[in-house]
């Protein structure tokens, strides 16, 4: 996977001269939707120390929880995918625009 | 009865405004409106073809049986969505660079556009589908069969019957909407406007089932809650190796499984889509899992034990007596089964026609790819009959596995199967030292263990395999067996299939890969997926000029469609400042044709009909090497032809500096006969006239007589003379001449020369006695004329107040000696050092006497003795260098 990154960092460096201040906000945000799967893996992997518990836990407690791990996880990803759109859109410097998505 | 019958009319008007939906968007895809059609909702929505019939009738009978173990099944793609920037960005961006039309494509066409890669993957995903195929059918089957039990109607015969005509109906909509053309990028507007409709019926359908059942049911969530508590389900119970595989194995499928890859990757049209699915797609999932559990709670407490857990979602509305909820619940079911048979028929089509038919059809038509007929028909022919084919293979699957089995236990034997896919995939896309025979090796070991453990039991005992073999493995190798492989017994079956098959395949992936070497093709297209965000670019190249511009566009015309082609034609024409159609064959232009046309071929189909026609010129490294010699060729040619320049060059000095001494021997010839007729002529005028003289006058005196004689005799002496040198010239240049060898020393020569010419008297001459001592095998008469001659030369023309000649004696080059006379007067202007040579010529106008033969002369005695005299500039006067060589000299005289 640090293949993935490498590639992100080689082209963000390779424009770095004409990204400004945007760059490092907009590098911590990719960041954050990379780390986010692998907070939501452990936090659903998280209910089998449960299996531990002397106590059985109730199906609703389950439910509730995994349903609202699942919401944080939608609702984080959305903000970070509004946010990253807004980076893009925000800049008027072409060459940002064509940093994520336009490099084709 | 009436129950049924309306069944049958609102799936049949369902169908019929589904048909009009993808009607509608086919028209105004044509119409070019094609950006309303390409919303990013639009592609969230096609997504959702994840969430099958397994889903809509699966998961409740699931949840009832293992409780919330279904949701692995939602937990893994929204992990992956929500994770999009690792993996999903890059397949995206690789799929849109690359031009891949399925999942077999892009593995092919990762490896080396490797035709047998994507033959084995196509037979994977055929097979690893068909069960799933064989689900929908199931499902709406059993659906019919509950509402049929309802009505008192139907039977087993009867859900036979469903199956079949739902599959002929389901295969006719996909060859309807699914093969209407061939598109560039094999892009089905109608099919994905379709499936996003279904997508929203089905969600609605299980919502509404979902909000009856806790509100008109139970009382509201926290009533529900506690229901659930109360109910055979009611505690957290879950193995950690399932939950964990599950999750492992469904966000593989997502990946893998082929219409996922349809919607996910070849269906998209915008990369910055996947930005709002990596959100809204994780809600869908979250939405349609979220009343699973109450609906399995509800149909647990309210419908008898014997009732069928895999159609609570139908048969708990239908308990209540709300047949219109259950009327939508069962459209929700059907849209989920239809999108799905859908989108992975079409999948497969595309993965059978481009890499099965197409390559056989290639290798059997001789001629291939330039012979005459559309190849479009015969692509959309075998995209449709493989339609069927696959529809049909999910029946006869659903016929033998006897349609008795739990729904998510044969979803997740397509799951495992698919997710063979995922090293493979994965280590193309991240790994560069991936090869082909790597790839290759990793999916079959790891089909196999899925097949032996999974697939061949999953018909159930005694099916195909017999049940011996599954309690004791074949022939009584236990370590064989097929749910305890290697002798690890008691696991789950599922993850004891997980396990094996993915980290066997993993594992023999890796290790092959690492022991192989890529060929040339392999290596370009790993940088190129590895590296897809650096360089989209395509690297490998056609080396054109073999190719036929008209019979690629003959090709191009029978994939693309005639108005296409052409266009594309005039455009690479038009960009290379061409008029008319037939652009020159180009790289840049063979690669944007090979592109278009692996857009409806795919990769690897369309390198081979490029090649076919360009002669087989396929660039691969080794190609490259080639060109790169050729390079190296161009190069050496291009210095032989900088060598050849320059010697031409110099010939051209030469030829100028010939022409120079041409035009100088001209004059010199001209110069010569008035220089002869007046050498000639003076001596005859004076003897004539004193003949005259002498026969006119008698008085003269005997002393007058005497005197006027002699003067006769001395000018007839000097034409003898004169003539003599001109005769001994033209001898000596004509080369009938005998060389009278003698032996002696250079010494004796020299001083029979100085002597010849009048002794040191008239010029004092320097000698070097030592180095004369030089033994000689020569004609040394003629060897002493040319020192004469010289000697002479320097006592005419030297114009310095105190002459002085100095001949010196030198070792010269190749073992000979080189004898230097060397006079001390102004020597020879640089203009004329090239005539001196030349007969009759003369360095001053001043008479002295000689006719200018004696250098010509010398030259020529030089040239016969096989040495050289050459004028020796730079000396302070005139000099002139006697070179003789090692052949003249002699060690004992």
């Amino acid at each position: 996977m640090s293949g993935a990154e490498q590639d992100e960092g080689g082209g963000q460096e390779r424009v770095s001269a004409f990204m400004g201040r945007s760059k490092y906000p907009r590098r911590r945000l990719i960041d954050a939707i990379r780390f986010l799967p692998l907070l939501g893996l452990g936090l659903w992997f998280l209910p089998l120390l449960w299996n531990a518990r002397a106590d059985e836990t109730p199906m609703s407690h389950a439910i509730l929880y995994v349903f609202g791990v699942w919401l944080m996880l939608v609702v984080a990803a959305g903000f970070l995918a509004v946010l990253v759109a807004r980076l893009n859109s925000d800049t008027d410097d072409p060459v940002q625009e064509n940093g994520l998505t336009k490099r084709l | 009865m009436a129950t049924l019958n309306v069944l049958v009319a609102v799936c049949l008007a369902y169908v019929a405004f589904l048909f009009g939906v993808a009607f509608m968007a086919e028209r105004a895809a044509l119409r070019g409106r094609v950006r309303w059609l390409r919303s990013p909702v639009v592609y969230t929505l096609s997504l959702s073809i994840y969430c099958t019939a397994w889903t809509f009738y699966g998961a409740v009978g699931y949840a009832a049986r293992s409780g919330l173990e279904y949701l692995t099944i939602y937990i893994g793609p929204t992990l992956i969505m929500v994770g999009w920037w690792w993996v999903l960005r890059k397949m995206v961006r690789v799929g849109r660079a690359q031009r891949v039309t399925s999942v077999a494509d892009l593995i092919s066409s990762r490896y080396g556009k490797s035709t047998i890669l994507a033959i084995l993957v196509t037979t994977m995903a055929v097979v690893g589908t068909t069960p799933y195929i064989a689900l929908q059918l199931q499902s709406v089957t059993l659906s019919f069969a509950a509402f049929a039990d309802t009505t008192e109607l139907g039977g087993a015969g009867n859900s036979r019957w469903t199956a079949l005509w739902l599959a002929v109906g389901l295969a006719l909509f996909t060859i309807l909407f699914g093969t209407r053309n061939l598109d560039a990028n094999e892009r089905h507007h109608g099919v994905v406007m379709a499936i996003a409709v279904e997508a929203v019926v089905k969600l609605f359908a299980l919502l509404a089932v979902g909000l009856f059942v806790v509100w008109g049911m139970s009382g509201g969530a926290g009533a529900m809650l506690e229901r659930i508590d109360a109910s055979d389900i009611g505690t957290w119970q879950m193995q950690g190796g399932r939950w964990a595989g599950l999750i492992f194995l469904s966000a593989a499928a997502f990946l893998t499984l082929p219409r996922m890859f349809q919607v996910l990757v070849v269906e998209n049209d915008n990369e910055d889509h996947l930005r709002l699915a990596s959100w809204a797609f994780p809600t869908y999932l979250m939405l349609m899992s979220l009343f699973v559990v109450p609906i399995a709670v509800a149909g647990l407490t309210h419908l008898p034990q014997d009732a069928n857990p895999d159609l609570f979602v139908l048969t708990v509305p239908l308990s209540q007596g709300q047949t219109g909820l259950a009327m939508l619940s069962f459209l929700g079911g059907f849209s989920s089964a239809t999108s799905m048979v859908i989108v992975a028929a079409i999948a497969l089509s595309t993965m059978v026609s481009n890499h099965i038919v197409m390559p056989i059809w290639l290798r059997v038509a001789h001629g291939g790819a330039s012979m005459p007929g559309d190849v479009r028909t015969l692509v959309l022919m075998s995209r449709r009959v493989a339609i069927a084919v696959v529809v049909l293979l999910g029946y006869i699957y659903y016929r033998f596995s006897g349609g008795g089995a739990a729904l998510a236990a044969i979803g997740l034997v397509a799951f495992a199967g698919v997710a063979q896919f995922l090293p493979v995939m994965l280590g193309g896309l991240f790994w560069r030292g991936a090869t082909r025979a790597g790839a290759i090796s990793g999916l079959v070991t790891g089909f196999s263990v899925w097949t032996w453990s999974m697939f061949l039991p999953s018909f159930g005992s005694g099916e195909i395999l017999p049940s011996h073999v599954l309690d004791a493995g074949p022939w009584g190798l236990s370590w064989l067996r097929p749910h305890a492989l290697f002798g690890i017994d008691g696991l789950d079956p599922l993850v004891h299939t997980i396990l094996w098959s993915i980290s066997l395949n993993t594992l023999v992936f890796v290790l092959v890969s690492l022991g192989s070497f890529p060929s040339p093709l392999e290596r370009l297209q790993g940088a190129q997926f590895v590296d897809v965000f650096l360089h989209s670019a395509r690297p490998q190249s056609w080396s054109g000029g073999a190719a036929q511009s008209e019979d690629l566009l003959v090709m191009a015309q029978r994939i693309l469609g005639p108005a296409e082609a052409q266009a594309l034609f005039r455009r690479a024409a038009a960009k290379q400042g061409l008029a008319g159609y037939l652009p020159e064959p180009e790289p840049d232009f063979l690669n944007e044709l090979e592109r278009e046309l692996s857009g409806s071929v795919g990769a690897a189909t369309a390198h081979a009909m490029v090649g076919q026609i360009v002669g087989g010129a396929s660039v691969s490294v080794n190609d490259l090497m080639a060109v790169a010699d050729e390079t190296a060729q161009i190069m050496e040619y291009s210095t032989q032809l900088e060598s050849k320049s320059k010697e031409l060059t110099r010939t051209a000095r030469q030829l100028r500096e010939a022409n120079e001494k041409l035009t100088a021997l001209s004059v010199q010839k001209d110069a010569f006969l008035s220089q002869i007729s007046h050498e000639l002529r003076t001596p005859m005028t004076s003897i004539r006239a004193f003949s005259e003289i002498l026969r006119d006058s008698d008085d003269l005196k005997p002393a007058e007589k005497a005197r006027y004689a002699s003067i006769i005799h001395n000018e007839a002496v000097r034409l003898t003379r004169l003539l003599d040198d001109l005769l001994n010239l033209s001898v000596l240049e004509s080369g009938q001449i005998n060389m009278n060898m003698e032996h002696g020393t250079l010494r004796d020569v020299l001083d029979h020369a100085v002597a010849a010419a009048g002794g040191a008297g008239i010029l004092p001459i320097r000698r070097d006695p030592e180095n004369e001592e030089v033994g000689l095998w020569t004609d040394l008469d003629r060897l002493a004329q040319v020192f004469i001659n010289l000697i002479a030369n320097a006592q005419k023309y030297c114009d310095s107040p105190q002459p002085e000649l100095r001949i010196l004696v030198k070792p010269g080059l190749g073992g000979g000696i080189d004898v230097d006379v060397v006079d001390n007067g102004s020597g020879i202007p640089h203009d004329r050092q090239e005539m001196v040579f030349e007969k009759f010529a003369r360095v001053s106008d001043h008479d002295a006497g000689g006719a200018g033969l004696g250098l010509a002369i010398c030259r020529e005695i030089m040239m016969r003795l096989g040495g050289q005299i050459t004028y020796l500039p730079g000396q302070g006067g005139a000099a002139f260098r006697v070179s003789l060589p090692a052949e003249a000299l002699a060690t004992s005289a």
